[in-house]
């Protein structure tokens, strides 16, 4: 492949196709949405219930609890406000994923099978970060 | 109390978005040492915080850049394998030096790093746009190239990539420093594209952010196992980076390669002695 093949006359992301790149902007924006209106939702709850944090307070963090993905379940069935930012915070982590993932998909789609072994590598290593080194150092 | 005090974290996140995004380097080099500094929050979360800011920074930016084919995505996800263990191996320092109370000495090495990459970065200053490097043969091979319109030159500008593998070698090490310090490592992503690269200064900017929010979600996944991670902290700070770096996408654009380069710069320099300052001082 010669280099003139690399350099298209019209905009080009990379390779992937406008229309795959569209759909990608839109995983990126959906996932952020969802995480900023949970973020959203949990700190109006925490206002309305008159969170009691102060400028004071931010030094010793480690009197409050730190966020804990399993408990978020039992925090939105309560209907507590720390839920809903634990969500918005998972929201938020998974998006970059989803996009790694959607990635993958697509490249794949595209039959280009060096950036469908990127993707697959990069999206093994942030499961592996997630689900198994992260829970080591808890 | 606790709405005044949301309602100024969120301020400083829009600021630190702002800049982030038109520098590509996702606002924490601004985030962090507000944070330490300002509101006396203890390094470790206040790298944890940013970190998850930084995610919504380069989500934001990300996703208007790569609708407007500034991205790279191609360029993007190949070095993505560098970065992604690099944050791996920094946020594990982070928690290691931390605990060894060594944070000091690695924030006054990466000032004086920082510092040494100023002249290549100024000299270019006149460029514009960058002149084209000649590929190498993975370059080549993996056809790092694109094309892109500039709305200040009011023309298509084609580029190739230029020298593939200290590219990923910076990469590896821009992992490395978003991990240890909960920043996007912006700074040498863009310098890993712009000069190893030779991406024009605006692909590598929106490269640089595409980038950013995996790279962080390497580091938090790492950050949030250790406890270093504060929801009522970090709610507000990602909030207001949203808006922030929404902002610096509408206006990156329009300017020209000179404008972002003498944006980005100046940063650097602030980046550098701050970091040197908070080392000597102690005040990580």
């Amino acid at each position: 492949m010669g280099l003139s093949d690399a350099t298209p006359s019209v905009a080009s992301s990379g390779s992937l196709s406008p229309s795959a790149t569209h759909r990608m902007a839109l995983v990126l924006r959906t996932g952020l949405a969802a995480a900023a209106a949970s973020l959203l939702i949990g700190l109006g709850l925490l206002v309305s219930a008159g969170g009691s944090l102060d400028l004071g307070s931010l030094a010793p963090l480690a009197n409050r609890a730190a966020f804990d993905p399993r408990t978020v379940g039992s925090e939105l069935w309560a209907g507590h406000g720390g839920g809903w930012l634990t969500l918005g915070l998972l929201l938020l982590v998974a998006t970059p994923v989803a996009r790694v993932s959607f990635g993958l998909y697509s490249f794949h789609a595209e039959r280009d099978p060096l950036l469908t072994r990127a993707a697959l590598v990069v999206l093994l290593l942030l499961l592996v970060g997630l689900f198994a080194l992260g829970p080591l150092l808890r | 109390m606790f709405l005044e005090l949301v309602l100024l974290l969120a301020a400083i996140a829009v600021a630190a978005g702002l800049v982030g995004s038109l520098a590509g380097i996702g606002g924490g080099l601004v985030l962090v040492p507000v944070l330490v500094v300002f509101l006396q929050v203890p390094f470790p979360e206040a790298v944890g915080a940013s970190a998850l800011t930084i995610i919504a920074t380069s989500t934001t930016a990300g996703a208007t850049y790569v609708e407007d084919r500034l991205t790279n995505v191609r360029v993007g996800m190949l070095l993505e394998v560098a970065t992604v263990p690099g944050a791996f191996v920094g946020a594990a320092l982070t928690i290691v030096a931390t605990r060894s109370g060594l944070t000091a000495v690695l924030l006054v090495a990466l000032g004086v790093l920082l510092l040494a990459t100023l002249p290549g970065a100024l000299s270019r200053l006149r460029a514009e746009p960058p002149a084209p490097p000649t590929p190498d043969d993975l370059s080549r091979r993996w056809r790092l190239g694109g094309s892109y319109f500039d709305r200040q030159l009011h023309r298509s500008v084609e580029y190739h990539g230029g020298r593939t593998r200290p590219a990923f070698g910076i990469m590896f090490g821009a992992g490395i420093i978003a991990g240890l310090f909960g920043i996007g490592g912006g700074v040498l992503k863009v310098l890993a594209l712009d000069r190893a690269l030779g991406l024009p200064v605006k692909v590598a900017t929106a490269t640089s952010n595409f980038m950013i929010g995996v790279t962080a979600a390497a580091g938090v996944a790492l950050l949030v196992g250790a406890g270093y991670v504060d929801p009522v902290l970090a709610a507000p700070l990602v909030v207001g980076s949203v808006v922030g770096s929404y902002a610096g996408t509408r206006i990156l654009p329009g300017l020209s390669n000179r404008s972002v380069r003498l944006v980005f710069v100046p940063i650097l320099v602030a980046f550098a002695f701050g970091l040197i300052f908070r080392g000597v001082l102690g005040w990580a």
